[in-house]
């Protein structure tokens, strides 16, 4: 399983849509805050981490989403349509072994590294301008960790695409008509009922742990700060938690089975 | 320990209504070079993949190197290598690379072993080329690269010189002879190219229709494509009789067309042709000829349809 991974690895680094799609997730969303800035009535060095925080920038979420999905299936069947796995199997990998190889792997360059990718900004202007008094650190930090497991979850439903048809492609296809339909479906159950289906996809369970609306006004050295509550609530931890997590195990399952038992002709 | 590396057993492949496979056995020693011989869409391939693990038989075994059980099938694999149908390539790779990548999959350890197989196959001189912009021949020998990264025990080659010409077949052979005569490589080979395996290979498994149809060592086979005189007379009847019980000849063979095949006592056609004629049977054609392996394996295939 390691050495698949490594030469997963191998490829990944050679691959243009992998590289293109990290670099542009990175630049994007920077240049559009750095010009933000720029034209808006804000200061520079008033941007710090939790300001950023707050700047509803968990609905960019939703847009990293496609970030997801273009590296887990890259990751995890970019090589679908070649032979690469035929030969894995013919130099004696066990099916369990390339499966596993193949899901972490998807599931590093999908959810793991999209979230480093996601949180870059956080980073970039606590390091410069300091965290900030909007939203506490601590609490940012554990929705930040807690968003990772249904980032996962939505890694894992593209695995299981990819496993399904076998190709990065199709399963990116099939994905992004997916995605595009739970944000329409999710936006319209919000608007016109009192149903909450914060969890019923991965991407707004894990976009609503960005999206902080309660706030009360504090004074900090003279100026007026909107002061967030962020703590988590315990049911929101577990639900979030539990139903991620039993989600990744059904699509996990469902694409070794796929896999495991089909011809590869 | 056995000689014995590879032992299928009834091997049996469905694919809805098709019987690609059809209670398939045979055993493949070690040191032999292997001929798997017939036509397209006999079973060749669907064998390999079969012994690969790439497709799962409807029933019946396969052992190899002493394992029937999954994990022991595994082992034995990493122990082979295949080629079956194209060789394995990334076409926006160059050959290097393609290799690196094969090498770090296999687990190989020894980073230069690229650099020799590169050598050995003629494709060091490659450079930033990526496979892609690869002749055929080139790619058949990047396949054949990737087969002995490994440095197999067993390889398992489907129609490996398949679109050469002249000289690539060559060099592949040439390339196949030293793996299995200085390597002890055993080989598996499958081919249409009859007279190129007769070259080759110190066994034959004819396969049609998903059934084995035969299965001889290159000296049974040189035996069954032997020398024979073809004879036809003005009555054939009669001269078959008097070849048989007359001339006292064993193997009298009558075609199709009523014409007579003898294939010992080649040496004494005088007295044949003398005890025909004295039988009152006039010869009309008496020629020597040799059986060819294209020539018997469309007999056999064609008789045992």
């Amino acid at each position: 399983m390691y050495n698949i991974i490594k030469s997963i690895n191998y490829t990944a680094k050679r691959d243009l849509l992998m590289v293109v799609t990290i670099i542009i997730s990175i630049m994007l969303p920077m240049t559009i805050l750095l010009l933000s800035i720029q034209l808006g009535d804000v200061n520079f060095s008033d941007v710090t981490g939790s300001y950023i925080f707050v700047a509803k920038m968990g609905e960019n979420y939703i847009l990293y989403t496609f970030v997801i999905m273009i590296l887990t299936c890259k990751a995890a069947m970019g090589d679908g349509g070649d032979k690469t796995i035929n030969y894995e199997i013919l130099r004696g990998h066990s099916r369990f072994s390339i499966f596993a190889a193949r899901a972490v792997s998807g599931i590093f360059y999908g959810a793991i590294i999209t979230i480093i990718i996601f949180v870059f900004p956080y980073i970039f202007f606590g390091l410069i301008n300091g965290w900030g008094e909007e939203v506490k650190m601590s609490d940012a930090l554990l929705r930040i960790a807690i968003s990772i497991v249904p980032t996962i979850r939505v890694s894992c439903m593209f695995l299981f695409l990819s496993f399904l048809f076998s190709s990065s492609g199709k399963a990116m296809a099939l994905g992004y008509v997916l995605l595009d339909g739970s944000v329409m479906l999710t936006s319209m159950i919000d608007e016109f009922t009192d149903i909450n289906i914060d969890n019923f996809f991965g991407a707004s369970s894990a976009m609503k742990l960005y999206l902080l609306e309660n706030m009360k006004e504090i004074v900090v050295d003279g100026e007026v700060v909107n002061k967030y509550v962020t703590e988590v609530p315990g049911d929101v931890i577990t639900k979030t938690l539990i139903i991620s997590v039993i989600m990744i195990i059904v699509y996990l399952v469902g694409a070794y089975l796929i896999f495991a038992k089909r011809d590869k002709e | 320990m056995s000689d014995i590396l590879v032992n299928v057993e009834n091997l049996t492949k469905q694919y809805g209504k098709t019987l690609a496979l059809d209670n398939v056995s045979f055993k493949i020693k070690k040191g032999s070079i292997v001929g798997l011989i017939g036509p397209n869409g006999a079973g060749k391939t669907t064998i390999m993949k079969a012994m690969g693990g790439l497709i799962f038989p409807t029933s019946g075994s396969i052992e190899m190197f002493g394992a029937k059980d999954e994990k022991g099938l595994n082992k034995a694999r990493s122990r082979m290598s295949f080629m079956i149908e194209t060789p394995y390539e990334k076409g926006n790779m160059t050959a290097r690379e393609n290799l690196e990548k094969q090498r770090i999959q296999k687990g190989i350890p020894d980073k230069n072993r690229v650099d020799e197989v590169l050598e050995f196959v003629k494709l060091a001189d490659t450079g930033k080329k990526v496979v892609k912009n690869f002749s055929l021949g080139m790619r058949q020998r990047l396949g054949l690269a990737n087969a002995i990264l490994g440095k197999p025990e067993l390889m398992v080659l489907d129609e490996p010189i398949n679109g050469l010409d002249p000289e690539g077949i060559v060099e592949i052979r040439e390339m196949l002879r030293t793996f299995n005569r200085e390597e002890a490589v055993t080989l598996i080979i499958s081919s249409h190219i009859l007279s190129e395996l007769s070259l080759l290979c110190t066994d034959y498994i004819f396969i049609n229709h998903g059934q084995i149809k035969g299965v001889f060592t290159a000296d049974e086979l040189k035996e069954q494509c032997s020398e024979y005189y073809h004879i036809d007379t003005d009555n054939n009847e009669k001269a078959s009789v008097i070849l048989t019980n007359t001339c006292g000849i064993e193997r009298v063979e009558v075609m199709e067309d009523g014409s007579i095949r003898i294939y010992d006592k080649l040496d004494e056609m005088k007295e044949i042709s003398k005890a025909l004629y004295d039988g009152g049977v006039i010869p009309v054609t008496l020629s020597r000829n040799e059986i060819s392996l294209e020539d018997y394996y469309l007999r056999m295939v064609q008789d045992r349809q």
